[in-house]
């Protein structure tokens, strides 16, 4: 039988299913929230001592756990080896600059939850904590507040534009309310970017994207009190690198607000793509550390550019010793 | 009568303009916001996201008590951040009928965690329905509103990911005005 009110369990209905069979599965996925009210009704059943409790189920984890078989015409199986396709920010991606700085300063970086949160992954490795919506202001509010000497003036916190709007504003009102020297990041590429582009109280448009009031973050954080506020332009590394170092110095708390809209949502073209001179390239590897996807390899292991993929953003050829990564000159 | 492939998102907002909802309120949040996405393109409805998923269930439940039939959509992990007004709702009650999404991630294929919210609606003793393909889950949100019409309390609507994200063929019936109990 298949149940559609699972709360509360239809029980007579159970009950009378139960009566004509001889062994009861119970076969549902995550908790054993039927099975265990099954059980309290008094009836045996079986269930999680077989399936797994996490993950979703399909037909061969099923068949497998119960009948201890799975024939191989209901495997569905692909022979030929599919690359991998680690998540990685977009080409051109705002938030690149940002974690490209951080890690590069070797600061304590408590995160949250949004397409930057995929700045905890390699190469970028910039993001040391990644709890709920919001909570990157709260920890680093806390951590600062412990005093230990490793974290004084070595903890910040990365927060997007919605998820301030979400759950970060209350965080940044203890920060000011009990005199913390928090520093906070506001990634705002001023939209819900990470679930497809949705607007929020700062996009200045409505769900059917009809114009509306704005929430301007400038305003509302210096509302709250806090004084240091410095706008970033993430596509400047030098910038972003000197103002970062900059904030974590001075005493009392400092908001940072990257402005720079999201570039797939803007379908932003900043220059035609770049490319690269290979006499000049010496695999050194510093591109590589940028994370962009539209940087390859060519048969040498020098780097090319995909000229499909890249926007000219220009943060690899800032990163670039040699010389070797050209901003095409007829823009 | 005709016939649609539908995502279980799309089927639970044509269910909703079926059965004469009026106002819906979400914060985006994978596998859900298609649910609003596509409730918004119903001119009858108000429809409308929010800041996050405590005030998105606060403004649906306001119009539920207003008289209207509502809707707040959420991932799993928005639950919890309504979970402060769904608690003490359960005891309010509803006057328009109120349907609450929650949009669970097994396998957690787009999320942080993977908890089960099965759990809330025993927790806050609000009955809950389960849709297996994109008609129960057009179905489903009729029956949903109706059920807390009847028994003066939210419904939880509980999908999964591959529940919201599938598509199945669902059969679609006329705008309906509200019907009250």
């Amino acid at each position: 039988m298949k149940l559609g009110l699972t709360f509360p369990l239809p029980k007579e209905l159970i009950r009378e299913f139960a009566a004509k069979v001889d062994k009861l599965f119970v076969i549902e996925e995550l908790d054993p929230f039927m099975e265990e009210q099954i059980l309290a009704m008094g009836i045996a059943v079986e269930g999680k001592n077989k399936l797994p409790v996490i993950g979703e189920l399909d037909l061969n984890i099923v068949r497998e756990a119960l009948l201890g078989d799975s024939p191989d015409d209901m495997k569905f199986s692909v022979k030929e080896p599919i690359p991998a396709r680690p998540p990685s920010l977009c080409p051109g991606c705002s938030h690149r600059g940002v974690f490209y700085a951080l890690k590069k300063l070797k600061l304590t970086v408590t995160g949250d939850i949004g397409c930057y949160t995929l700045g905890a992954l390699p190469p970028l490795e910039a993001m040391d904590t990644c709890l709920c919506m919001g909570a990157s202001v709260g920890f680093s509010e806390g951590m600062e507040k412990t005093e230990g000497e490793e974290l004084q003036g070595k903890v910040v916190g990365v927060i997007g534009d919605s998820t301030f709007f979400h759950s970060g504003i209350t965080g940044l009102i203890d920060i000011f309310y009990n005199q913390s020297n928090a520093k906070l990041i506001i990634l705002d590429n001023q939209i819900t970017a990470m679930t497809g582009h949705q607007e929020h109280p700062g996009s200045g448009l409505n769900l059917r994207r009809e114009p509306t009031n704005r929430v301007d973050i400038e305003k509302l954080v210096r509302a709250i009190g806090i004084e240091r506020i410095v706008k970033i332009n993430p596509y400047d590394l030098k910038e972003t690198i000197d103002t970062i170092k900059e904030e974590m110095q001075v005493d009392g708390p400092s908001v940072m607000i990257a402005d720079a809209p999201c570039v797939i949502r803007e379908r932003k073209v900043f220059t035609k793509p770049y490319y690269v001179i290979a006499d000049k390239c010496t695999k050194c590897g510093m591109c590589d550390k940028v994370g962009c996807s539209a940087i390859e390899k060519d048969e040498d292991g020098k780097t090319k550019i995909n000229p499909l993929l890249c926007i000219g953003c220009d943060i690899c050829r800032q990163v670039c010793r040699f010389d070797a990564i050209i901003r095409p000159a007829d823009n | 009568m005709s016939r649609a492939v539908l995502s279980g998102n799309e089927a639970i907002a044509r269910g909703f303009y079926e059965a004469g909802g009026k106002f819906a309120a979400a914060y985006p949040g994978t596998p859900s916001t298609e649910i609003l996405e596509n409730i918004g393109k119903y001119q009858e409805i108000k429809a409308q996201w929010s800041p996050n998923e405590k005030v998105a269930l606060e403004v649906a439940a306001g119009a539920s008590l207003g008289g209207v039939r509502a809707l707040a959509a959420m991932k799993h992990v928005g639950l919890n951040v309504a979970a402060d007004p769904l608690f003490s709702l359960s005891y309010m009650g509803v006057n328009g009928g109120l349907v609450i999404i929650s949009a669970d991630d097994p396998a957690m294929h787009s999320s942080q965690n993977e908890q089960d919210n099965r759990w809330y609606a025993k927790a806050a003793k609000i009955p809950m329905l389960e849709p297996s393909d994109s008609q129960e889950a057009k179905d489903f949100t009729v029956l949903a509103l109706e059920l807390s019409e009847k028994f003066d309390t939210p419904v939880l609507l509980r999908t999964t990911t591959r529940i919201n994200h599938s598509k199945s063929i669902v059969e679609l019936k006329r705008f309906s005005p509200m019907l009250r109990s």
